[in-house]
């Protein structure tokens, strides 16, 4: 299992590109953002005044990376990467090399694990960066680097970093999950990109949307309370309570639904996915 | 039996049966029992079913029907046993954005535990050692089927699948490769299972084979028995159409290419017959001799095709 880990590891590894354009954009970002506040605030002394008055506190800078898969876009991009991952074997057609003598479980499991390590990986190296970037902008502007670093302070950062990371490890499965079988629907990076980014972008928007529709349509309020059961909303609901202690309100209607029964719909949703997989991978012919 | 290294029972695969759609049979009812220590040669057209058997045999293709046993296991229950197998099938393909040396260390350890050791023996034994370092988007299709070789080879296998081969290598490689193929099975007593297009080559490589034609098995044997299995004489005549006419109500009377001479599929006892009815016919005969038969001379006899429409 080591062993088929590792060839796993160096294939996503020496796919420069794929990391490139895909993983080290969100370090990049990270230290663009800093670079562009550095820039405002030297240019525009009021906006140093403020910003002297309230600075980023460090707690906030180590959630930025893990709020990222909270959002569309970083989804798109997690989105993007799983695929070419994935729909790269049947490209490549190399499955044909690593299937015979393993069982095709382990082998989709290797993926998973490495696929969601890279991205820890990426992000843990974008939420080191973007600590020492905003310390050391605080640092020059003459600014505070608050909370004050204590043992309670740093525990409750870490914390909150776990939940998040915790939290976008689940995001990141179910993103990838759907990543595998829309690569195996489609054989090809191409179309599991465009594939992918149709069913996410449905999954995320037009879920709600249409939901909104037939209960505009039909009259029948409670429809819109379905939307309860789909993923973003679960994940968005649970980075509320992390962040925020309450719960998400989508529309003003809708249910306002429990830390817990997030927890179990998510549950329900990786692992249902997950066995999907698992499933069509198993019966899948491999040409 | 104990020896067998392949066996399949009734396998056969049906594509495009679901929805209403009307179903392909590319493989139909093949049994095989290919045993240890020898090149095991399987022929056939393209889109005969060559290929579509050995994924089934690696797992890869789920039979519609039937099964197929590698060493006394099913590796559909067990694919455990097809450690002990390395494969190339339908042309070698790798990450093509990884070095030749790191496609090697990714497969082996998918296999297994990638022996570092052992791969630069195989490198060097292929002939690659030059370029291993080099991304393999940069390779030759006949560079890409010696690192195939070399990644199929990885684990120290007792059974060898190949595919095509040589497809893609130059002529001095596929004497090299014909020759490292048949030190397999003969000096180091590995299996070797392997189809070519090159019937010459598969003459000179094979102990044993079977030929498959539309999915089914249409004979199979020991190489030698196969081609003796006929009695074919040539024969050179001063006119062709009449001595077909004359013979061919008795005995099968094959054409060739050549102005003048015919094959005929006769027993040795029937020689002073076919001589005395062309003499009745007046028919003159320049020479008649035993003609030993190519293996493309019976493979082509045998599906009924005519030589360029192989694959």
């Amino acid at each position: 299992m080591m062993a088929l880990f590792r060839a796993e590891w160096r294939k996503i590894a020496g796919n420069r590109l794929l990391i490139s354009c895909l993983l080290w954009v969100w370090p990049f970002l990270g230290c663009a953002l800093t670079g562009l506040l550095t820039l405002i605030f030297l240019l525009n002394t009021d906006a140093r005044a403020n910003y002297i008055n309230e600075p980023i506190p460090w707690t906030d800078a180590a959630l930025l990376p893990w709020q990222l898969l909270n959002n569309i876009f970083g989804r798109l991009l997690l989105l993007a990467f799983a695929i070419t991952v994935f729909a790269g074997e049947y490209e490549y057609r190399t499955w044909k090399t690593v299937i015979p003598g393993n069982r095709r479980a382990q082998l989709l499991l290797v993926k998973y694990l490495a696929t969601g390590g890279f991205v820890i990986r990426f992000l843990a190296i974008m939420m080191v960066l973007l600590l020492v970037s905003i310390g050391f902008m605080n640092a020059i502007f003459g600014a505070s680097y608050p909370p004050q670093l204590t043992i309670d302070s740093f525990l409750h950062g870490v914390q909150d970093v776990v939940l998040n990371a915790t939290l976008t490890f689940t995001a990141a499965l179910i993103v990838t999950t759907l990543a595998i079988l829309v690569s195996m629907w489609t054989r090809s990076i191409l179309f599991g990109l465009v594939a992918g980014m149709v069913i996410s972008i449905i999954e995320s928007f037009g879920i709600p949307s249409l939901l909104f529709i037939a209960s505009e349509l039909l009259k029948i309020d409670e429809i819109l309370d379905l939307v309860i059961f789909f993923p973003t909303f679960n994940t968005d609901n649970l980075s509320s309570w992390i962040n925020s202690n309450q719960p998400l309100i989508y529309f003003d209607a809708t249910p306002k639904v429990p830390l817990l029964a997030s927890v179990l719909i998510l549950t329900v949703w990786v692992v249902g996915l997950g066995w999907l997989s698992m499933f069509v991978f198993k019966r899948q012919d491999i040409q | 039996m104990s020896d067998a290294v392949i066996v399949t029972e009734n396998l056969t695969k049906r594509f495009g049966s679901r929805w209403g759609r009307e179903s392909k049979v590319a493989v139909q009812g093949v049994n095989l029992q290919v045993t240890g220590a020898q090149v095991y040669g399987f022929l056939g057209v393209n889109g005969a079913g060559k290929s579509t058997t050995i994924r089934m045999i690696l797992d890869l293709m789920h039979p519609s029907q039937g099964r197929a046993l590698v060493y006394g296991k099913d590796p559909r229950r067990q694919p455990d046993v097809l450690r002990r197998v390395g494969s190339l099938v339908e042309g070698a393909t790798f990450y093509p954005y990884l070095s030749g040396w790191d496609n090697l260390r990714v497969i082996g350890n998918s296999q297994a535990q990638f022996n570092q050791q052992r791969a630069t023996e195989l490198v060097e034994r292929v002939g690659l050692d030059k370029a291993i370092k080099v991304k393999v988007r940069a390779y030759s299709t006949g560079m890409k089927q010696r690192l195939g070789i070399a990644a199929a080879l990885l684990q120290d296998p007792d059974l060898i699948i190949l595919d095509e081969p040589t497809s893609g290598m130059d002529p001095a490689g596929i004497r090299e490769m014909r020759r490292f193929i048949r030190d397999l099975a003969h000096e180091q007593g590995k299996t070797v299972f392997l189809t070519s297009h090159l019937l010459s080559e598969v003459q000179q490589t094979c102990d044993r084979l079977a030929i498959i034609n539309a999915g089914q098995i249409i004979q199979e044997g020991a190489l030698t028995d196969l081609l003796s299995q006929q009695s074919l004489y040539e024969l050179d005549v001063s006119d062709v159409e009449r001595t077909r006419n004359a013979l061919q109500e008795r005995w099968s009377v094959i054409p060739t290419e050549n102005d003048g001479l015919l094959h005929i599929n006769a027993p040795r006892a029937d020689i002073p017959h076919i001589i005395k009815r062309l003499v009745e016919q007046g028919i003159d005969i320049y020479s008649m001799a035993p003609y030993r038969q190519s293996l493309e001379d019976y493979f082509l006899e045998l599906v009924g095709l005519e030589e360029g429409k192989l694959s």
